[in-house]
């Protein structure tokens, strides 16, 4: 998941690494709906991934020197992000599959957003962080320490199937 | 292939992960196989489907707004924190107070500003008249009082200069600031030049001594205990300590190295890249991250112009060294560090745990989990500790890992 910085991008990291807050604002507002995106489909929940997003916001101005310039800004507040949310979901997951739409709404989209709320927590962490936001094995492995690659690629190819099966593919 | 096979690769096929080669064989199966081709149909309706998910969800925007007032209320709070902002704008509004002073200044003319100067002298004098027994007493006590403090200063500051040092010659000639040396002494600020045949050593003061070798260069910058400093500018030096605290900073390049304990050497080639190589105890090595240590058998590169690299072992292998070097100084990026991780074996865990800082949040996790499968973390360190690179934290594992190396 290759992504690079643009040079207004990099002027406000600049700005935001030598302590200016508006700069920091900037760079939040820019990525904030892919922060809320990606906790959103991870936690569905409303008002947590509101939360999650704000801790994101705040734990990456803590920590912004540390950030490499070189690296991408979007890919780096997005792993805080997916950091909180995980930790979020493996304290409340239980209670996730719970959330589960009961409209009579029969969409593709809303079929298939059922389906991935009925996977197990760890199945779709890592189906998310793999179909959906495009995360390599390799950058989904920190999430899951006792699991190596391989474990991750069956749990993606076990959860397609599933998914294909019951959307009738 | 057989079907079963492309079945199993169908996957790695979809997502790019197979080289050219396994891509072609699986290419060539799918043309003349309508079961396997349906299969990989499938998988194209199924990324059709994942598609109709939305890119991005809207988030609400009272997160930004409240996010934006949390955090400016924040910076006005830190003190000497991050508020350098609100630094620059008080700057920024001095800068335009002065114009406006001068302005006026300008618009009053000298006869205003005399008249102006007058009122205070005359306020002043009866200021003096009024001043009580007390106050007079303090008037001229305070000054004496600060006078007598500054001369006790630099009296103290001036007995910590320990300057001239003693100069051993072992071969040749020592010339001390351009002139051929028959003292025996360098003193502060002066240089020492030795040529190929002669070979020197400097004694320390509390501290050991400096083996000064052939075709070097030095400068003793400050010679005042608590404070000795050497700048290394040509060819090589090796210092061993005699004192359980040393005394001493050695300069190359831009950068400060503050010698702990022990023995090591600093080789500065022609090009001014230097390496510094720990035979015995450790060094403290500043860093645009926050400075490391550098533990007997490592080393590391300071090159021209640039901050300290990566510590590394003396007798890592080639490719590692490469990969380091690469991450250092050829913006090698996430591949280097996992280029490192993957060719990195136990004895080599300090170099994972000094890029740390380095990298980002992901590979940190990723450095952890290297370095903690070979050293776990003492009880004070925690992940969440080395993923915000607390460098108390960095030491504590640091001292751990020494510790079990040895």
């Amino acid at each position: 998941m290759k992504e690079e910085n643009t040079n207004y991008i990099k002027y406000l990291v600049d700005l935001a690494q030598s302590g200016r807050p508006r700069a920091f604002i900037e760079l939040a507002s820019i990525n904030l709906n892919n922060i809320f995106t990606v906790s959103y489909r991870l936690i569905y929940d409303y008002k947590i991934a509101e939360e999650v997003t704000v801790k994101t916001l705040m734990r990456a101005w803590e920590t912004i020197i540390l950030f490499e310039p070189s690296d991408s800004f979007a890919l780096w507040i997005k792993n805080i992000a997916v950091e909180y949310s995980v930790d979020e979901l493996f304290q409340r997951g239980s209670r996730m599959e719970q959330r589960v739409r009961r409209s009579g709404t029969r969409s593709d989209e809303d079929r298939l957003e059922n389906l991935i709320l009925k996977l197990p927590v760890e199945d779709r962490i890592i189906f998310i962080l793999h179909d959906l936001e495009g995360f390599s094995y390799s950058e989904i492995n920190p999430y899951f320490r006792d699991m190596i690659i391989d474990e991750l690629k069956t749990i993606v190819i076990r959860t397609r199937n599933y998914l294909m099966e019951n959307l009738g593919l | 292939m057989t079907c079963e096979e492309v079945k199993i690769s169908l996957h790695d096929y979809i997502d790019e992960h197979l080289d050219l080669l396994e891509k072609k064989e699986i290419e060539a199966h799918l043309r003349g196989c309508d079961k396997c081709h349906n299969e990989i149909t499938r998988l194209r309706n199924y990324f059709n489907t994942i598609k109709s998910i939305p890119y991005t969800i809207e988030a609400p925007e009272e997160i930004i707004q409240k996010f934006s007032r949390d955090l400016i209320s924040l910076s006005r709070e830190e003190p000497g924190g991050k508020n350098t902002s609100f630094a620059f704008e008080d700057e920024k509004i001095r800068k335009e107070q002065k114009k406006f002073e001068k302005k006026l200044k300008s618009e009053r003319g000298p006869s205003r500003k005399s008249d102006v100067s007058a009122t205070i002298v005359r306020n002043s004098t009866g200021g003096f008249k009024s001043l009580s027994y007390i106050e007079w007493k303090k008037f001229i006590i305070m000054p004496v009082l600060i006078a007598a403090g500054f001369a006790g200063y630099f009296i103290y500051d001036f007995q910590k200069y320990n300057s001239p040092w003693d100069i051993q010659l072992k071969t040749g000639t020592a010339i001390v600031n351009g002139r051929l040396n028959s003292t025996g002494k360098i003193s502060q600020g002066e240089s020492l030049s030795l040529d190929k045949q002669s070979v020197a050593v400097i004694e320390v003061p509390n501290t050991g001594n400096v083996e000064v070798n052939s075709s070097s260069y030095i400068v003793l910058e400050e010679a005042k205990n608590g404070a000795n400093r050497i700048r290394v500018k040509e060819g090589s030096i090796r210092v061993v300590n005699s004192a359980d605290i040393p005394d001493l900073r050695i300069t190359v390049n831009s950068s400060l190295i503050t010698d702990k304990s022990g023995i090591f050497t600093v080789d500065i080639d022609e090009a001014s890249n230097a390496k510094i190589n720990v035979e015995k105890g450790y060094l403290e090595i500043p860093s645009v991250r926050g400075s490391y240590n550098l533990a007997a058998g490592y080393m590391c590169e300071i090159k021209n112009n640039h901050s300290p690299g990566t510590p590394y072992r003396i007798d890592a292998a080639d490719t590692l060294k490469n990969e380091v070097d690469r991450f250092d100084y050829y913006n090698g990026g996430d591949l280097s560090v996992r280029n490192i991780i993957s060719i990195a074996g136990k004895k080599d865990m300090l170099t994972l745990l000094a890029m740390i800082p380095a990298v980002s949040q992901l590979q940190r996790q990723i450095l952890f989990q290297s370095i903690a499968n070979h050293f776990p973390p003492p009880t004070s360190v925690t992940r969440l500790g080395i993923m915000k690179a607390d460098g108390e934290m960095l030491y504590k594992w640091w001292e751990e890992i020494v510790w079990q190396l040895q």
